[in-house]
């Protein structure tokens, strides 16, 4: 059976109280929730006390943006400090984290940039994922995204190459957003089913589902709408095939909560927990 | 293939507005490409967005002065984090030595009150229906006289 998630990143108790009955697990953003006190980034009691009372009812599941795991310099350790309060707190699935870099030579970019899929690249990230899982013990995971640039030549690895490289040498497992795919597919005619065909699909443990806009013809990650059925039915398929995948996360950028609205995300979570039962039955 | 460090600044450069330093084809297809201009389009309304929560005062001053793009370009520039209260002190540092002095004014005040500073500050007209004004989409009216608005604590007064 798989399980329902959706995202939660503080400050609005009415969607906790809709959303809690609906779901198995929250998945929350660090990054989301911290506040700046001295220049540095801390999580605010207020929302270490509001995870503590989420996880008294459901799992929890920490999804990060701001570690910038594929930063050519370093990783952003204000992120890990984020992480320890968490983890002190709060029990925890597992986390994970975007495969990307968000941060170059310290400065934000305010976006995530993919990783050439070179060698050079791999190594970089393959420490860093060993050392994070020796750091926390918990099970961690990283998550395809998109790229809205144009596609790096001569690529040293496919896409799915690329992860299932970083799986068989850190036994990291993979949250597989089946929207971002789309993404890829409609900006870069990413081929959907060779990808799928040639990653290790044992390895995904988690699928994110969302729904987002265009601009200038280009399909963009925003998580700022529901789900469309394709985008529905594609994550269908994957969980029908990932045996050991768990959990089916619906993404909503916090800010997106109020042009949804609570009765329409209600309704999305509904339709969801349905077609997750329809395929146990099936 | 450049190497990592090499393709990621040559990006960074890039997305900021900046010329790439390397002429390899690949850095040349970026700048040429409607890819970048949308990841630029998705940064800066995704900046702007926390902004117009953060700094609500200093945008509806911009916005009256016609001055909001200009000052979103120069924040694509100069942003250095992700974190609302440092981007929106980047920001708010770019527009405060403006000669408008109301901008400044408002610039300075919303600046005190994320940090929880102390301090006091002048405004050119009387700040209750100015702040009201401004949240309104209107003009303030100055009236000629220096008003003092002490900040302290994230709470305010006007003196």
């Amino acid at each position: 059976m798989i399980s329902l998630a959706t995202t939660y990143e503080g400050n609005d108790r009415e969607l906790l109280r809709r959303v809690l009955p609906l779901v198995d697990f929250i998945e929350t953003t660090p990054d989301s929730l911290a506040a700046l006190r001295g220049g540095r980034p801390t999580m605010p009691e207020r929302a270490l006390a509001e995870l503590e009372e989420i996880v008294a009812t459901k799992r929890l599941l920490v999804h990060g943006v701001g570690l910038s795991i594929g930063s050519h310099d370093a990783w952003n350790d204000d992120y890990l400090r984020l992480l320890d309060a968490i983890f002190g707190r709060a029990d925890v699935a597992w986390h994970s984290e975007h495969l990307a870099c968000s941060r170059v030579d310290g400065r934000d970019l305010g976006t995530m940039l993919v990783m050439p899929r070179t060698e050079e690249a791999l190594d970089v990230v393959c420490q860093r994922v060993l050392r994070i899982r020796a750091m926390y013990g918990l099970p961690f995971l990283l998550e395809n995204v998109i790229n809205l640039l144009p596609e790096m030549p001569r690529p040293e690895y496919t896409h799915a190459a690329f992860l299932n490289e970083i799986v068989r040498r850190t036994g990291c497992g993979l949250l597989l957003d089946v929207y971002n795919l789309q993404c890829d597919a409609a900006n870069h005619g990413l081929d959907i089913d060779a990808f799928l065909g040639e990653l290790d699909l044992g390895a995904v443990r988690e699928v994110h589902i969302a729904g987002g806009v265009k601009y200038r013809g280009m399909q963009l990650d925003v998580h700022s709408r529901r789900t469309q059925p394709e985008t529905v039915q594609l994550a269908q398929h994957v969980l029908s095939r990932a045996a050991n995948a768990e959990v089916l996360t619906y993404e909503l950028l916090p800010q997106a909560v109020r042009w949804v609205g609570y009765d329409a995300i209600v309704e999305e979570l509904t339709m969801l927990r349905a077609m997750l039962r329809e395929e146990v039955a099936a | 293939m450049t190497n990592l460090a090499t393709f990621q600044r040559e990006l960074a450069s890039l997305l900021r507005g900046e010329a790439a330093a390397s002429d390899e084809d690949y850095f040349r297809e970026v700048e040429r490409s409607v890819g970048l201009d949308v990841a630029r389009y998705s940064v800066a309304s995704w900046r702007q967005l926390l902004l117009r929560q953060a700094t609500p005062l200093t945008i509806a001053a911009l916005t009256l002065g016609g001055r909001l793009e200009e000052a979103f370009r120069g924040l694509a520039i100069r942003a250095t984090s992700a974190y609302v209260e440092k981007l929106a002190c980047e920001f708010l540092d770019d527009v405060t030595p403006s000669g408008d002095t109301l901008l400044r004014a408002v610039a300075q005040f919303e600046k005190a009150m994320i940090q929880g500073a102390d301090e006091t500050i002048e405004w050119p007209c009387e700040p209750y229906s100015a702040i009201a004004a401004l949240l309104r989409g209107e003009e303030p009216e100055e009236d000629g006289r220096k008003h003092v608005v002490i900040v302290s604590g994230g709470r305010f007064r006007v003196a």
